[in-house]
């Protein structure tokens, strides 16, 4: 057996530099928020080979004075926090001596610093442990420090080292955490020689923009919200910009980037139902809060804190989040069709022909390019003799080709029969002015605060449109009514419906394509959620009480929040040290399912010190209740229904998404149609 | 190969009474068949989900020889139903096939051979054994079976106690929310027993039992309840749990009595559950002196308020509900009146005939 003996210091801080200095990445974060802490303004990053060979930091900030330079590659040496009550308090994103230190013990370290009231610069020299007195050298106010040969002490740590081109997209990344909480900084980046990043110091949106590029920036929500201490400012992606990873997603306490579930999973929530559930949200929000109120020595890489009151944080960011998305709806301020939900591009006409094809059999009439009227009763009539000489499997019903001549029919000579009363009118004096009657205020837009737009009547300039196309008529004076795009609103007004399925409208850029179902199915969902109210649920006391199995940590979460159960409906009692009665029940919610539902409310509950689960199943089935109460794919809508559809959508919150995070409308611009057609060409 | 000879009409009644427990989705093909034994002149049909079978024979004009074979039953249903009453039909089987011949149609079936249809073996010991009018035995299930749970996953509640003691049969069923109890005094004593019929048997027994006097005799065979009546032997697996003790539930001593007309009770609350919240269906009972007011809301704040005048003067009650729990009982209760024992806003009610002991309905309040 072997004794026990005690570790050399060297040995020491190599293992404790196992923690901290996991990759190049983790060295040049440490680095970099040490001068920082040192109230840098200019930062430039040297990197060769990713950083394993070299890392470079340099920076203007206060330096380190002559006498302090061995002290500061000592462990347990630091500047930043004196006692317990600045370790609670602690601002700086360094507070425990060790980066420094533990660094120096693996590689070759090169400190060379000046601060503003010396002659001159030192620099001190450390190599594996070893640390060399300091001698004269030249430098401005500031600091440099110069890591070689990281893990050169250290050779089995350096066999787990990736490429070159890993380790240095780490150290990139690491980078942009750094750079996108301190717009305030100027950073530079340079990688064998070579500058790749030079972001200059700007205002928090310009930063957003500069690391996490334009196309972000534009599909983003600003968000600043304050309350009882909190404040959480940053931008929100717009449910459309969700992406497969989790790469685009960034949270600050206090300044310090940090990966913590609490925040991560308030804002997942608040996402809820405006996201397809394989997509995650990207985002880019900083949390202040008394540093008091959060503990940041948790972990050695600082990336988890822990909240003293998680429940209140919880809710707190849930409910920012929240209120930013609910702005995702067409008529939202500031959100115009440009930065819209996304305009389709060229592959367009391709998905065109396909749909032509399968509607209506195949043959000449199927010349889907016609135009989006024409087109179909064309296709329509071959049905007869193409369709049966293909004889498609399975055997299909044929249709019954009335219904498409009297398309043809309205095509030709006005649906006039078909168009509701009140269109009547401005049809008798079209051409002469299409806005007779008083515009309607825009509802969308009273929130908002701006002056309500006017615009010409929908029914004359869809008449006026379906005219001009098919009769040829003195055509100038109507196209010019209705291009008149500064009375339009956001969605325009609607032209037609497309196979059952689509609205097509015409607004201020262009053509909308709304999915008739999937908007429809929004607007009922949050028709419903506002009439069920955030108020819980009618609870319905059971006549013979169920019992459910509780594990010791579920039970003390009874017991906690006791008085939490009342209010969401659910009365619990615990019976034993391992089973719980439930006594009543919230009305809505099945039965069947309330002991899997107490469950995730008690994990919830722990785990986040609030709650949502109930919201959220009932959400859930109201959704489901919306599916069913909405119009469905082939009910023919007339135009006014499907204006009164386009006003809905404009009216409410996240109409952009139907409710599993599907597009409701798109936008094809005016300029993707030139394209088509090779129009300026 | 002849199997039989028969009207179309003495074999369509005898398939309608067995087929309602052939479920039309199966993993195992041959529980969507009928099993059919012949032998002289009579024809055994028989259906069974391996739950429950139903069992019942006919007779025919002629059948050859003694044989079995299995069809499917919605099929030779559908067939027999679309023929023309009165007809002749001739059933020949072969190898795997069986043909219908009636007049001018045929219909070549697929068959399975009758040796593999999962018959439920009797279990030879048994148990209590009474007797009472079919109408009798139909009107107490009736009389419950609205109240049984569905799925639940405490499967005792998927069901109805049939529980005897001395010469009381007691029939109870509940699904957590409400519990309805009948009783029904038998013309011998027994032996004391209690099981729970699965819903789906119970739901079949309503079905076939016929409103006359006619007796069924139940008889008890371990984890088996055997009914017999008319030409229908139908044996069903009981539930393997302990029902919940519905003595405890049912409340004593409310003292808040009112007595109304049922009818009117059931046209008010049909009428005023037009406007309440049509996914949590709450209704307010509003108690004061002499009146009894339905009030229901719903999210767009529109309101049905519907007044009756009963006989009360004791202090004024303000109670939620389930309407759907309320309209069940009085949807399948046939008296004129109803009495409701009220306690505190909180407390189960009770609903009862008045001058009868053998009806109990404890409905739990909603707090709305």
């Amino acid at each position: 057996m072997r004794a026990i003996e005690r570790l050399s210091p060297a040995l020491i801080a190599q293992i404790a530099a196992g923690e901290v200095v996991e990759r190049p990445a983790s060295a040049l974060k440490e680095l970099v928020e040490n001068s920082l802490d040192a109230g840098a303004s200019e930062l430039a990053v040297h990197l060769t080979e990713g950083g394993i060979r070299l890392i470079r930091v340099e920076d203007d900030g206060q330096g380190i004075p002559q006498d302090q330079l061995t002290l500061a590659l000592t462990s347990h040496a630091t500047s930043k926090i004196r006692d317990l009550d600045e370790l609670e308090q602690v601002r700086s994103l360094g507070f425990r001596g060790e980066a420094l230190a533990s660094i120096a013990s693996i590689a070759d370290v090169r400190l060379l610093a000046r601060t503003a009231t010396a002659d001159q610069a030192w620099a001190i020299r450390a190599s594996g442990g070893q640390v060399d007195p300091p001698e004269p050298a030249a430098r401005t106010r500031g600091c440099t420090i110069t890591v070689e040969e990281l893990y050169a002490h250290t050779p089995a740590r350096r066999k787990f080292l990736k490429s070159a081109a890993t380790e240095f997209g780490h150290c990139d990344e690491a980078l942009r955490r750094l750079a996108l909480a301190r717009p305030d900084v100027g950073w530079k980046l340079h990688h064998n020689g070579r500058l790749v990043r030079h972001w200059a110091a700007c205002s928090l949106p310009a930063r957003i923009s500069d690391v996490m590029g334009e196309a972000f920036a534009q599909e983003a929500l600003p968000l600043e919200v304050a309350a009882g201490g909190l404040v959480l400012r940053g931008v929100v992606g717009r449910p459309a910009a969700a992406k497969l990873g989790r790469d685009a997603q960034y949270v600050y306490v206090n300044g310090r980037f940090v990966r913590d579930r609490i925040l991560s999973h308030a804002i997942r929530q608040a996402y809820q139902d405006v996201l397809h559930h394989e997509r995650q949200p990207v985002y880019v929000l900083f949390l202040e809060l008394d540093p008091a109120l959060v503990d940041v020595n948790v972990h050695p890489a600082k990336t988890e804190v822990r909240f003293r009151e998680s429940g209140a944080v919880h809710r707190f960011v849930f409910l920012a989040v929240q209120r930013a998305l609910a702005a995702t709806s067409p008529g939202a301020g500031g959100i115009g069709l440009d930065a819209g939900a996304g305009s389709i591009g060229l592959d367009a006409d391709a998905d065109a022909d396909a749909d032509a094809d399968a509607g209506a059999g195949a043959g000449a009439g199927a010349a889907a390019g016609n135009g989006l009227i024409s087109g179909r009763p064309g296709a329509a009539g071959s049905t007869g003799t193409v369709g049966a000489a293909r004889q498609p499997w399975p055997p299909r019903q044929s249709a019954w080709p009335l219904q498409q001549a009297d398309t043809h029919y309205a095509v030709l000579f006005g649906a006039s029969d078909r168009r509701p009363p009140e269109s009547v009118q401005p049809l008798a004096t079209e051409g002469e002015s299409t806005a007779l009657r008083a515009p309607a205020p825009w509802p969308g837009a009273a929130p908002a605060g701006t002056p309500v737009p006017a615009w010409s009547d929908p029914f004359a300039s869809a008449a006026g449109l379906h005219d001009a196309g098919a009769a040829d008529g003195p055509a100038g004076q109507r196209v010019a009514a209705v291009t008149d795009t500064a009375v339009l609103p956001p969605l325009g007004f609607a032209l037609a419906q497309l196979h059952g399925i689509y609205i097509l409208a015409q607004a201020a850029s262009g053509l909308v394509i709304v999915d008739m179902h999937a908007a429809h199915e929004r607007v009922v969902y949050e028709r419903l959620k506002a009439s069920f109210g955030e108020q819980g649920l009618p609870s319905q006391p059971l006549l013979i009480p169920r019992a459910m199995a509780v594990t010791a940590l579920e039970a003390a979460a009874i017991e906690e929040f006791a008085e939490v159960f009342p209010s969401l409906g659910f009365e619990l009692a615990l019976m034993g040290p391992e089973t719980a009665a439930i006594r009543a029940v919230p009305a809505l919610i099945d039965e069947q399912a309330s002991a899997h539902l107490v469950r995730e409310l008690l994990r919830e509950l722990r785990d986040f010190g609030a709650s949502r689960v109930l919201t959220e199943r009932r959400d859930a089935l109201l959704a489901g209740f919306a599916c069913h109460g909405a119009v469905r794919a082939n009910r023919s809508l007339t135009v006014p229904e499907m204006n009164a559809l386009l006003r809905d959508m404009e009216r409410i919150e996240r109409a952009d998404q139907c409710n599993h995070g599907r597009p409701t409308w798109r936008a094809v611009s005016i300029a993707d149609l030139d394209k088509l057609f090779m129009r300026g060409e | 190969m002849l199997l039989i000879k028969a009207q179309r009409d003495r074999l369509l009644a005898p398939l309608q009474s067995v087929i309602g427990i052939v479920e039309r989705r199966h993993t195992l093909p041959i529980l969507s068949n009928v099993l059919i034994e012949t032998a002289g002149d009579r024809l055994d049909i028989t259906a069974t989900d391996l739950e429950v079978q139903v069992r019942t024979w006919t007779s025919v004009t002629e059948s050859p020889m003694q044989d079995s074979v299995t069809l499917s039953a919605r099929k030779l249903h559908d067939i027999l139903r679309a023929l023309p009453a009165g007809s002749d039909l001739a059933m020949e089987a072969s190898e795997n096939r069986l043909t219908v011949k009636a007049s001018r149609s045929r219909f070549n079936l697929q068959t399975l051979p009758g040796r593999d249809f999962p018959q439920i073996a009797l279990n030879p010991e048994t148990g209590a054994s009474f007797s009472l009018p079919q109408g009798v035995l139909r009107k107490l299930l009736e009389r419950v079976q609205f109240a049984m749970a569905v799925q639940d996953i405490r499967f005792y509640l998927n069901g109805t106690l049939l529980s005897v003691a001395n010469s009381t049969l007691t029939v109870v069923a509940t699904d957590g929310h409400r519990l309805s109890f009948t009783q029904q005094t038998l013309p011998e004593t027994t032996a004391q027993a209690e099981v729970i019929i699965p819903r789906k048997s119970v739901q079949e027994l309503i079905k076939l039992l016929q409103p006359v006097d006619d007796p069924v005799q139940v008889t008890l065979h371990g984890n088996q309840v055997r009914f017999e009546f008319g030409s229908i032997d139908l044996i069903t697996k009981v539930i393997d749990g302990k029902f919940p003790d519905y003595q405890r539930v049912i409340p004593t001593g409310h003292a808040k009595i009112v007595e109304v007309d049922r009818l009117l009770m059931q046209q008010a609350l049909q009428r005023a559950a037009i406007l309440s919240n049509e996914k949590i269906r709450g209704v307010r009972l509003l108690l004061t002196k002499d009146s009894l007011a339905v009030v229901c809301t719903n999210n767009e704040q529109e309101e049905a308020q519907e007044e009756l005048e009963v006989a009360y003067n004791q202090e004024p009650l303000d109670i939620g509900f389930n309407i759907a729990y309320l309209l069940d009982v009085l949807n399948h209760l046939s008296s004129e009146q109803v009495a409701c024992h009220f306690g505190d806003t909180n407390s189960s009610v009770l609903i009862t005939v008045p001058g009868q002991e053998d009806f109990k309905y404890v409905v739990m309040p909603m707090r709305i």
